[in-house]
């Protein structure tokens, strides 16, 4: 081949990059925006309530909670109005396990469009990361106006400066989903019964996090075994800045971090030698 | 300077036949166990070989230059759509390289990943994006893709609503409009209305000679393919034959292997899947006192025939069909009569066909006792080739095969 010629992209299964190529993805930002603006609008148009739907399960959800781990079962929330406990994790868990579920079913919910137009698949996982973001972010708004309800009635609650550390939790949970679920789409494009087995999984997940108690109703001799739950830091943190309350380990923190950091990149791997052939397997 | 668009080295492509692995994790793993403990695999069905792959493309190496518009011919499972889902990057090749210089669209379907929810500007935006243009970029043309498109009227109107000559309009028009530099077009023309199809094939064109653009296009339509491309690849089994010249190309997928027949015996030809001959079966076609099978336009065609009569009416009819490249069928003529001895020869006048590469086929039918024709055999006879002898510049595809003889200016009344 003559050695002057310039090329713009080279295919092959040669190479050795088996790195996911952020620069194209930036390419297609425009993609990624268009298509998360056409999910917000396509879920609500035609609906009575519009957005509003964001936060009408996770509510329910909270209140059902309420009545059955903490009334009936009575477990502990450290003092934080059950309701509002309960709520505040339901949407911290809601967009994690959101992420994770659609970025394990990437290559089966897209397979069409992926059979018939080239794009970097990776931007799909990123797609539902941001779209969950902005439910999430509708949800909060209404968990705002809870808490100062609650604070109005008298709740012991009050607002850490570790709030400022949001971004780091958001981050983390973005890197696991995206690690996680990336290792889980590839096993689920040719296990179909494992893909059925990984939403049981993430449901069971829920229960050894704490969304419905507090952390503090765990033994002490289970301390650390239910510590390596990265999430379960996360969601400590999480209910430490915004209420006050508890007492969440910094090492098991920095611990998360690093495990989401190499389970992202562990996932990337798997991503990117499932992407080069799925198709024809799918 | 990369004058090249587009370059192929030794690209193979291996698919695995059947379904890959046994389905589910328990399954896999019983077989991963007992190939461990060296006994027979449980899961597999009896006298399975772990031979099933299939190889869709072997060594396909070739380069395309800038501009150049490519056709890609072979039959069905030849390899074409596979090696355009290689050149866009849906899937990888299993060894080889692909060199690709500039951005590429494919239209492998028209309107993929158009949601019928929004309406037909909201999917241009969504289409366009997917593509990979940005947002100024697509406001640039994005008057262009409706006009173009015809859907002024409608742009705004949720696309499920459209009929699909609408839907395929939008989609080709966001396809074609596209800043792409190589654009793969796998037989998405076939859709659509022959207004639309002339329409398509000229845009283009028009993109081929005034944008540089370079275009690879899949077809069985042979007429397309001579009108739109300057050179063809032929693929057969996965290799490519031929690439060159669009009407060697052609005759090539054709199989003028047949070229230079002078006879043939019937019981080597396949029949088409609806004939299955009985009664006067074909057995032998030759041509009268020729030793090339080149007829100049007044040149009679003197058809030997051979047939078999099972049955006890002598009587039969057979119509000789002229077939053209594109697989049409011009014209026909017919001979009845009784024929005793089976065997005959005719002399056909085809004057009027204009010349070309064209196939006799031979109908044979008899009347049954209610008068209706019923078709005993029917098959591909020999190829001909009318010779010009006036070198008309003729346009086959818009004028068709056959110049009628020049108009008088008087109306001449019947004897």
């Amino acid at each position: 081949m003559d050695k002057t010629q310039v090329w713009d992209k080279v295919i092959t299964t040669d190479s050795k990059k088996n790195r996911i190529d952020f620069k194209e993805l930036w390419e297609y930002r425009e993609m990624a925006l268009v298509l998360v603006k056409k999910n917000f609008i396509a879920s609500y148009k035609q609906t009575i309530l519009g957005p509003a739907w964001a936060f009408i399960n996770p509510f329910v959800t909270s209140i059902v909670f309420t009545f059955i781990f903490g009334n009936i079962a009575n477990l502990s929330t450290d003092g934080i109005p059950q309701q509002l406990f309960y709520f505040c994790m339901i949407l911290f868990w809601g967009y994690f396990s959101g992420c994770l579920s659609s970025t394990s079913n990437t290559f089966l919910s897209n397979a069409y469009l992926m059979s018939k137009i080239y794009f970097p698949r990776f931007i799909m996982p990123i797609i539902s990361v941001i779209s969950n973001f902005i439910s999430f972010g509708i949800q909060f708004l209404l968990f705002i106006l809870m808490y100062i309800f609650y604070l109005l009635i008298g709740a012991n609650i009050h607002i850490e400066p570790t709030i400022l550390l949001f971004p780091l939790f958001f981050l983390q949970f973005i890197l696991l989903s995206l690690g996680l679920g990336s290792i889980f789409a590839s096993i689920t494009i040719k296990y179909r019964d494992i893909g059925t087995v990984i939403g049981f999984f993430i449901q069971l997940w829920m229960y050894a996090t704490p969304v419905a108690y507090s952390s503090s109703v765990i033994p002490s001799s289970l301390y650390f075994i239910y510590h390596l739950n990265p999430v379960t830091n996360i969601l400590e943190w999480v209910t430490y800045s915004l209420f006050g309350v508890g007492n969440p380990s910094v090492g098991f923190l920095i611990y998360s971090i690093i495990i989401s950091i190499i389970i992202f990149f562990i996932g990337l791997r798997f991503f990117k030698k499932t992407e080069k052939t799925f198709i024809d397997i799918i | 300077m990369n004058e090249y668009a587009l370059k192929l080295e030794n690209v193979s492509k291996k698919y695995f036949i059947g379904t890959i692995g046994w389905g589910t994790l328990k399954k896999d793993f019983q077989s991963f166990i007992a190939k461990k403990r060296g006994l027979e695999d449980p899961n597999a069905p009896i006298g399975y070989t772990k031979e099933d792959e299939y190889c869709a493309l072997k060594n396909v190496s070739f380069e395309v230059k800038k501009g150049e518009v490519i056709g890609i011919i072979g039959s069905n499972g030849a390899g074409k759509s596979t090696l355009l889902k290689l050149i866009s990057g849906i899937t990888m090749p299993t060894s080889g390289k692909i060199y690709l210089n500039g951005k590429v669209t494919s239209i492998l379907e028209v309107g993929a990943g158009f949601n019928g929810e929004l309406s037909g500007r909201e999917n241009i935006y969504i289409n366009g994006s997917i593509l990979g243009m940005k947002k100024e970029q697509i406001d640039k043309v994005v008057d262009d893709i409706i006009e173009f498109a015809e859907l002024e009227q409608f742009i705004d109107t949720p696309v499920k609503r459209y009929s699909s000559g609408m839907y395929i309009r939008l989609g080709f028009s966001v396809a074609v409009h596209l800043l792409s530099d190589i654009v793969i077009i796998d037989e998405a023309l076939a859709v659509g209305d022959a207004n639309f199809q002339s329409i398509a094939l000229n845009k283009l064109k028009a993109i081929a000679k005034k944008e540089n653009r370079t275009i690879l296009y899949v077809s069985h339509n042979m007429a397309t393919i001579k009108e739109l491309c300057n050179k063809c690849i032929v693929l057969d089994k996965g290799e490519v034959k031929y690439f060159g010249h669009v009407d060697k190309a052609i005759e090539l997928y054709r199989g003028k292997s047949d070229n230079n027949q002078l006879e043939k015996d019937f019981k080597d030809i396949d029949r088409n899947l609806w004939i299955t001959p009985k009664k006067t079966i074909l057995k032998k076609i030759s041509f009268i006192n020729k030793d090339n099978n080149i007829f100049l336009q007044d040149e009679p065609v003197g058809i030997h025939l051979e047939w078999e009569n099972k049955t006890k009416n002598k009587e039969i009819g057979i119509r000789a069909i002229i077939i053209n490249y594109n697989q049409e069928s011009v014209g026909s003529s017919v001979y009845y009569g009784k024929v005793s001895n089976n065997k005959i020869d005719l002399y056909y006048n085809f004057n009027n066909l204009i010349s070309g590469s064209y196939y006799i086929a031979i109908a044979l039918f008899q009347y049954d006792k209610d008068n209706n024709e019923q078709i005993n055999d029917l098959a591909l006879g020999l190829n001909i080739n009318i010779k010009d002898k006036d070198n008309l510049n003729w346009d086959i595809p818009r004028w068709g095969c056959i110049l009628f003889p020049e108009p008088n200016k008087k109306h001449k009344t019947s004897k």
